[in-house]
């Protein structure tokens, strides 16, 4: 009796394993184009934003959600054109380039249901101006923007409003790159009435005051817990797309995001810059089930090991240049042996494979600074000194410091991360396998490398650059002229050269096309004159489930919300 | 309560707060000498930007005067603004997370308490027996295993193993927020500390039983054996009674590290987090909740004397 | 230190008996050794304490490779011929850079102890013996860090200092383990201070000092030896936690808390990574818990016969 008792349980168990795992989550969704019902989406971040208001926003989680908050005059597509948002097309502008006159939409509203007129636009710029936060110097070309950034005056003087729906931009010289700036979030429209009741720090904290004219609305927000974003009814740009519901898990680690996402408790891992760790992405590029839900794309971000130009660094072409003094063009380059080697000495391969997840998360940098995909890469191969060769560089080392001397007190400065820690240790073994030297790891929080970085005490250092907009302006004017050279500027190499200034000048007036040829001869000299040994190209992992379409991301953004649909699973 | 219990419990918590307050300005002291701030970024710094970000958190007076007004804020209940989560106050954050730490705190300590209490009684009353052996060697091995290696092992017994012997149906989600993800976490930080209870109930436990008005008793039958146990608890409980007060202190330090594992959104993992991004007035705002909270558990634990031995007195 | 078990016991269990006498020391000593060598999982653990030791002094002459190594192979391989205990995440041999923690371990563990040792011996003693104001003062600095969170303390102070390194960790652990012993010892020299012998002997007009460390301090030798062993453990799981955590040693140096911290991440699909270096870990703390139980029940004199 206990025999046939026991049968019959197991065979129910059994009965009820089967039915459980037939019925329930079938992820193959061969469900054609049939919408969930369910339109929501769920995604995991580290760490919560640091601010929302466009004025202030400068990282890339931040910059996720504020796009879809807010809209400016422009935006951009999922391709990174540049597209008409509030503007109702490409500005009229003047033949000498220094006069834009935009014209408006004369439907375009907050979400609160306030119309924006040109005094929206007009305060939304000044004030950005004024906050002169690390994305201001988007309105630097336009006259007026020293002053207003300095405090000196509340608006700049090139910005006027010829009538409600008309918006006059003169600026102090020819911009060609301009109107790429003007399409980030920066320049999205704020609202006036909002900011002053809320009050500065706190108005985009709260759903009810966070008031902008994007798709999308913060429906709930809890510090350092959660958000969640809803589209905007009636929204005057048009459809808002599929999804009704976006919600942000704040707080949540990589492996436990990963972890989460397998249990579909998220939908994709990776938007806002929060993608999944090396590990878990080594683990599903191995496993032929879960590799069509890893999607790897190229990132607009070059790594490299910064050479300090000047002061006391060893790598400098002569001792004691004052930052902001020529480097180029002198009558020797005493540094440029030693830059050889360290660059030589790195197998480039070895260096992706360890500590990228066997090349998963960057790929080999080959050709020069400016990122592959950009406006201004170089080319495949052209950068001879991203070529591994040890006996060169050993040969180098030796020419350039056979006493040992000059790398005595050398450190390898970085920010502390997983993924940086791994590359600065390998790049140490490297260099003591290679060279047969010894360089200490110095790392250190970020704030203090950028500190110590933009006042050239930084001899050997990682750098790192992420494109804001596709265009090598962003780039050059940023990292790489006499300007930036000097103390507190964010050129951290301390290299100047004034005939490439000079052709940089030309190129940022005229129009991209026309300009390509100057930038990439520029992009050259940097590759001619050793000033960094560029590692890697970066790129950015997503996890997505089969039946999320329309997510991605597109080298410098990710896609808009408007175009990501839930299918039904 | 007597008179002698009030003043008691007054010096305590004069202790507390003074204790409190020394630590915390030393940490405020030692960090605001730090050079460099959380304010720069990597484009091309403003320093007027910073300036006005500067001077909002009031970063600019000489530090005395900062300490000071930090200290009014505190008295007041306000721990400051975060550094780098620009809008965020402290105070309600703290109290938030120590929420989640409390909760996962408290199933610690009580997976702690009954396992170490309930196997050190009975490896007492059967001492010598197998039972005995091998609890008294897991114990040692319970309090070799750092906490995180605990948590490895459940990580790996119940994600992958469950996992993969169920076929995917039983799933440990890592996280918080649900009631099924509090026991891994829980016994990862309780172990260790439940060994160190039952190690210490077991020997006091022994210590009481051993003395032959007990061993006579005990002799006699069944029935009084009850008895005697429930009497030489009494006795036996007083010296790990001391202990919790040092057991709740290392159940709050370890679940520094069980949050961080376990990506639980408490007290904890803020605290490594805040470091990391040297976000220095959430520091000093969760390690001088740190120290009220120690304080005023220890002397919890200090009250509870009375009731078990009378002869102690306030 | 608040997770240590010996810090646990009342101090009472210490006090000397009353047949306590300078000149019977060398029998105690040869009474305990009897007493330990009887104890096998006393004598296991000082086998497996004897190998680590030798492991940390052979490491730092030769190891398999250099623990610094990366790309000796395809990253996560597990153990083969060539690497007994396999490849880590960046391609270095893990049994190489297990000896080399083995190394770390003991100089954070046995610089703790003989640190907080002293610190806690000499504060103990002038407490004890003083009393007054020098008393109230270590009272009170005892009291105060008694009730916060070590690893607190230790990894503001590490995070606060900005310096890695062996030194550091070190001194930052021993600042909140000097507490134990400085408790156990003011219990001592309270109580030891009152017998017959230091009476005799400060009426023959001893100095204090001589007093102090000719006649109380090996008195007080017995738990001082065990609460010294069981700081060890302590020490090196305090440090572990902090490589765990990232603050610890720098890297390329192996430590075992760091090895763990890295390989918990690929606890799918190479659990060796982590696993050995927690097997490490736990086995060492073992055998130094074994250690102090044996040594304290060998050096117990109520257990005497």
């Amino acid at each position: 009796m206990t025999g046939i008792r026991f049968k019959s349980l197991v065979v129910t168990v059994a009965a009820a394993f089967v039915a459980m795992a037939c019925g329930g989550n079938n992820t193959t969704g061969t469900g054609g184009a049939e919408l969930a019902a369910d339109q929501t989406l769920t995604i995991p971040i580290q760490d919560d934003v640091q601010t929302l208001d466009p004025g202030h926003v400068q990282s890339g989680v931040d910059i996720t959600f504020t796009t879809e908050m807010f809209a400016g005059l422009y935006g951009l597509d999922n391709s990174n054109k540049i597209i008409n948002m509030i503007a109702t097309g490409q500005p009229d502008v003047s033949s000498d380039g220094k006069t834009y006159t935009f014209h408006m939409r004369k439907d375009a509203k907050f979400w609160n249901g306030d119309p924006i007129k040109s005094s929206d636009v007009l305060y939304s710029w000044n004030r950005a101006a004024a906050l002169n936060d690390a994305y201001a110097t988007v309105f630097q070309p336009v006259v007026g923007f020293d002053d207003t950034s300095n405090g000196k005056t509340k608006a700049m003087s090139g910005l006027s409003a010829t009538d409600d729906y008309t918006v006059k931009a003169t600026l102090t010289d020819a911009a060609g790159y301009w109107m790429s700036e003007l399409a980030i979030w920066t320049a999205a429209v704020v609202s006036q009435k909002a900011i002053t009741a809320a009050g500065e720090d706190v108005w985009w904290t709260k759903p009810d005051t966070a008031v902008g004219a994007g798709p999308f609305k913060m429906t709930e927000r809890t510090a350092k817990a959660s958000m969640a974003f809803q589209p905007v009814a009636n929204w005057w740009g048009g459809s808002t797309g599929a999804l009704k519901n976006i919600k942000v898990e704040i707080g949540v680690d990589q492996a436990s995001a990963v972890k989460k996402y397998e249990a579909g408790g998220y939908d994709l891992v990776g938007m806002a810059n929060n993608g999944p760790g090396p590990d878990d992405i080594l683990r599903y590029k191995a496993d032929p089930t879960k590799q069509k839900e890893e999607n790897i794309y190229p990132a607009a971000r070059t790594t490299w090991v910064n050479f300090g130009f000047t002061g006391s660094s060893p790598f400098a072409p002569k001792a004691g240049i004052t930052p902001g003094q020529p480097t180029a063009g002198l009558s020797a380059d005493d540094g440029k042996s030693g830059r050889n080697a360290f660059s030589l000495s790195i197998d480039r391969a070895a260096l992706v494979d360890v500590a990228c997840s066997k090349g998963a998360t960057c790929t080999a940098a080959t050709g020069g600074l400016i990122a592959k995909g950009l406006k201004g890469y170089v080319g495949d191969g052209k950068d001879p000194n991203a070529v591994f060769n040890a006996s060169t560089a050993k040969a180098d080392y030796t020419k350039w410091d056979p006493s040992g001397s000059k790398i005595a007190s050398l450190k390898y400065r970085y920010n502390a991360s997983a993924g940086n820690t791994k590359i600065a240790q390998n790049l140490q073994s490297q260099w003591k396998a290679n060279l047969g030297i010894n360089i200490d790891l110095a790392p250190s929080d970020f704030p203090t490398l950028i500190a110590d970085r933009n006042a050239k005490k930084t001899p050997l250092a990682r750098g790192s650059w992420g494109a804001d907009y596709d265009h090598p302006q962003d780039w050059f004017d940023n990292l790489w002229t006499c300007d930036a050279a000097k103390v507190g500027h964010g050129g951290t190499e301390g290299y100047c050269n004034p005939a490439m200034d000079k052709t940089l000048a030309t190129a940022n007036a005229e129009s991209i096309d026309k300009a390509i040829p100057s930038y990439q001869q520029a992009g050259q000299t940097l590759i001619d004159d050793n000033v960094d040994a560029v590692l890697f190209y970066g790129t950015q992992t997503y996890f997505t489930h089969t039946y999320v379409q329309g997510a991605g991301f597109n080298s410098l953004y990710d896609f808009n919300w408007q175009g990501i649909k839930i299918l039904k699973h | 309560m007597t008179r002698g219990t009030l003043i008691y419990i007054g010096q305590r918590l004069l202790l507390i707060t003074l204790t409190a307050l020394i630590v915390s300005s030393i940490v405020f002291i030692g960090v605001h000498q730090l050079p460099g701030n959380a304010f720069l970024s990597e484009r091309s710094p403003n320093p007027s930007a910073e300036q006005v970000l500067v001077h909002h958190y009031g970063l600019d007076r000489p530090w005395p005067v900062q300490y000071v007004s930090w200290l009014t804020g505190v008295l007041h209940g306000d721990l400051g603004e975060s550094l780098v989560n620009r809008g965020v106050k402290i105070t309600p954050l703290v109290l938030r997370e120590a929420r989640v730490s409390a909760t996962l705190g408290f199933w610690a300590m009580v997976f702690t308490i009954t396992l170490g209490m309930s196997l050190g009684i009975l490896a007492a009353v059967k001492q010598n027996t197998l039972l005995d052996y091998v609890a008294s060697f897991c114990a040692v091995i319970g309090y070799s295993m750092p906490s995180f290696v605990t948590a490895t092992f459940l990580v790996l017994l119940t994600v992958t193993g469950f996992f993969a012997w169920s076929g995917g149906l039983v799933y440990e989600n890592i996280g918080w927020g649900k009631p099924e993800q509090i026991p891994v976490p829980a016994i990862s930080l309780g172990l260790l500390p439940s060994a160190i209870i039952f190690r210490l109930t077991r020997a006091s436990m022994l210590e009481v039983i051993r003395q032959d008005y007990v061993r006579t008793a005990w002799a006699k039958g069944l029935r009084s054996r009850i008895v005697i146990i429930r009497h030489a608890l009494r006795n036996a409980l007083i010296p790990v009674i001391t202990i919790l007060g040092p057991i709740t202190t290392g159940v709050i330090t370890g679940s520094i590290v069980i949050e961080y594992i376990f990506g639980i959104p408490g007290l904890g993992k803020e605290f490594i987090n805040s470091i990391a991004n040297r976000d220095y007035n959430v520091v000093i705002g969760v390690f001088t909740f740190y120290a009220i909270l120690v304080g005023i558990a220890n002397l919890l634990v200090d009250l509870v004397y009375p009731i078990l031995d009378p002869r102690i007195r306030y | 230190m608040a997770t240590s078990p010996s810090s646990f016991e009342p101090d009472t269990t210490f006090v000397a008996t009353d047949t306590y006498e300078v000149g019977e020391q060398m029998s105690m000593w040869q009474d305990a050794w009897r007493r330990l060598r009887r104890n096998r999982l006393a004598l296991v653990g000082m086998a497996i304490v004897t190998i680590l030791i030798l492991t940390a002094i052979i490491s730092a002459f030769w190891t398999p490779y250099p623990v610094w190594i990366q790309s000796l192979g395809p990253t996560y391989q597990g153990p083969t011929a060539k690497h007994l205990f396999g490849l880590d995440d960046s391609g270095r041999d893990i049994l190489s850079r297990l000896m080399g923690g083995a190394q770390v371990s003991m100089i954070v563990g046995v610089g703790t102890a003989t640190l907080s040792s002293i610190i806690g011996i000499v504060l103990g003693l002038l407490a004890g013996f003083y009393r007054g104001w020098v008393d109230a003062v270590v009272s009170l600095l005892i009291n105060i860090f008694y009730g916060l969170p070590d690893l607190l303390i230790v990894l503001l102070i590490v995070a606060v200092t900005q310096q890695r390194g062996l030194q550091n960790i070190i001194l930052a652990i021993s600042l909140t383990a000097w507490l134990g012993m400085a408790r156990l010892v003011r219990g001592q020299t309270l109580s030891l201070r009152e017998r017959e012998f230091v009476e005799a002997a400060r009426s023959v007009g001893t100095r204090d000092v001589h007093l102090l460390i000719r006649h109380i301090f090996p008195n007080a030798l017995g738990p001082i030896i065990v609460q010294a062993t069981f700081v060890i453990p302590a020490a090196i799981l305090f440090e572990a936690f902090l490589s765990y955590l990232g603050f610890g040693v720098k890297p390329p140096t192996p430590s075992w808390g760091a090895m763990a911290s890295e390989g918990y991440r690929s606890l799918q699909f190479a659990p060796h990574i982590i696993l050995i270096p927690a097997a490490a870990l736990c086995l060492t703390l073992m055998a130094f818990n074994f250690m102090g139980d044996g040594l304290r029940d060998a050096l117990d004199p109520r257990m005497r016969r």
